[in-house]
């Protein structure tokens, strides 16, 4: 335990060390969902979920979605620096007897943080506009997603450099929430089953409109972020020891 | 003029040292485009998109793809060459050349993405009315949002910090100027890509630009290489940061 605390607050550290990323992990949200929440009319449209429709005001359909996405964007970016920053130096914790399944745990605990504070300012923001119906439950949602993607972030900052890594993590979000899930878009293509905003997204969406929890989307989206924990975990291990 | 010549050499080096980098501009242009219409196909009711939804997908995929990339690389070029870009200015560089090669290796680059997004839409299927038009306004658009990446960079210079601004900026970009929301603000004016969209739309569908606003497209480039430039200077001069 005490070398993953080690970890853990060696990373902390260093995110607390440029208050400039730790101010954009709550601002840019926070700018999104306001500046969006303003300018998006109140004209009506039909917003459909799987399993529900509805006729709605554009803002009151949209702006959740959008909370959840910055959120996610937030994540995912922070994931892949966090992983691509700090793979060298882990390398050689690693060969100093730090194994790097606690480098990995310390690495998660602290993106989960910044998801964590980026999800908050997100619903944070959202309720001055939208109250979603199930705050807590819309913010779980959120929260998962965001870490979901985090992690996926870390299994992009594996595989390529900061520059492709920022291109990937900038639209496999903006098209799983914007386009695939969308409340406005009604016939998805079938492929979207394998992407996490069917999951999650959908539950913070259906928690954001509806009074019923959909438990088993938010069950799956746990088992989905899971499910990408085992595959980062394996990913950043290899990519330390190597 | 060998200052020149060395300056965008040692520029565009820098761009193509990475493999990835390289295999990003023939890749993923086209996946984005190509996902972009397949997600675009999920929007079939909206009566707002004037003819096929996979195409007005694509449209906007390209676009953005385009100027997404172009706007990565203006960043990261600024973010990692700002320190040895200030010793080459004490050296006795003259900081205008440094800015110019910069610039044109930009175009480069918005030049060589602008032809594989438009070569991914008309492959799609896609009818483009007037390619050399297209692809002028392509061009335009990745040679925006390099200045803006360059801007970023020279204030946020680091490439953490500065992704999430640009991401943010661009997915704002993205959603409001393709008028998959429709908002009513005149804020959507003063997006990147607002001008850009509309005269891309019609250069795709009409083959002309006539009646478009070319010359608030030309201005917006204009106060952005202005902006660009004196950002660059500071940046190279004094070293100064955030």
């Amino acid at each position: 335990m005490s070398g993953t605390r080690t970890a853990l607050a060696a990373t902390v550290k260093e995110f607390a060390r440029t208050p400039i990323l730790v101010a954009l992990l709550v601002v840019l949200p926070a700018y999104f969902v306001g500046l969006l929440g303003v300018v998006l009319p109140d004209a009506q449209v039909v917003v459909s979920i799987p399993g529900w429709s509805a006729q709605s005001a554009l803002s009151e359909g949209v702006l959740p979605m959008l909370g959840t996405l910055a959120a996610v964007m937030v994540a995912g970016i922070a994931g892949l620096f966090l992983t691509v920053d700090t793979l060298d130096a882990d390398g050689w914790l690693a060969l100093s007897g730090l194994p790097s399944r606690t480098l990995f745990v310390a690495r998660a605990a602290a993106l989960t943080g910044a998801a964590a504070l980026a999800s908050v300012a997100a619903t944070v923001v959202l309720a001055l506009h939208v109250v979603p119906e199930q705050p807590v439950v819309f913010l779980g949602a959120t929260l998962v997603l965001a870490v979901t993607y985090g992690l996926t972030g870390a299994i992009v900052g594996v595989v390529f450099d900061r520059l492709a890594g920022v291109y990937v993590m900038l639209f496999a979000p903006a098209v799983d929430l914007f386009l695939l899930h969308s409340p406005l878009a009604t016939d998805p293509p079938d492929a979207a089953v394998l992407s996490p905003g069917r999951w999650a997204g959908v539950a913070a969406i259906d928690a954001a409109l509806t009074a019923t929890p959909n438990w088993s989307a938010l069950g799956a989206g746990v088992a989905y972020l899971l499910g990408v924990a085992v595959v980062a975990a394996v990913a950043v291990g290899y990519a330390v020891d190597a | 003029m060998p200052d020149v010549r060395i300056g965008a050499a040692a520029h565009a080096k820098g761009v193509v040292r990475q493999p990835t980098t390289l295999a990003m501009f023939a890749v993923l242009p086209p996946f984005v485009v190509f996902l972009y219409g397949a997600a675009m196909a999920s929007f079939p009711d909206v009566a707002f998109l004037d003819g096929s939804a996979s195409a007005y997908g694509r449209i906007g995929g390209a676009l953005f793809a385009t100027a997404f990339l172009s706007g990565l690389v203006g960043l990261f070029g600024t973010v990692s060459a700002a320190r040895a870009d200030r010793y080459l200015s004490f050296a006795g560089f003259s900081p205008v050349v440094l800015f110019a090669t910069r610039v044109l290796v930009g175009v480069g680059v918005a030049a060589i993405t602008a032809a594989v997004s438009l070569g991914a839409v008309a492959a799609a299927g896609t009818g483009v009315a007037s390619l050399p038009r297209a692809y002028a306004v392509l061009v335009l658009a990745g040679v925006l949002y390099g200045l803006l990446g360059l801007v970023v960079g020279a204030l946020v210079p680091r490439e953490l910090e500065g992704s999430l601004v640009l991401v943010f900026l661009a997915d704002m970009d993205s959603f409001l100027s393709g008028d998959v929301l429709q908002v009513n603000s005149d804020l959507v004016n003063l997006l990147p890509l607002h001008y850009p969209h509309a005269l891309f739309t019609a250069a795709v569908r009409e083959g002309t630009l006539a009646g478009e606003p070319v010359g608030p497209a030309v201005a917006y480039l204009g106060v952005a290489g202005v902006a660009a430039g004196v950002a660059y200077a500071a940046a190279t001069g004094r070293g100064w940061s955030l």
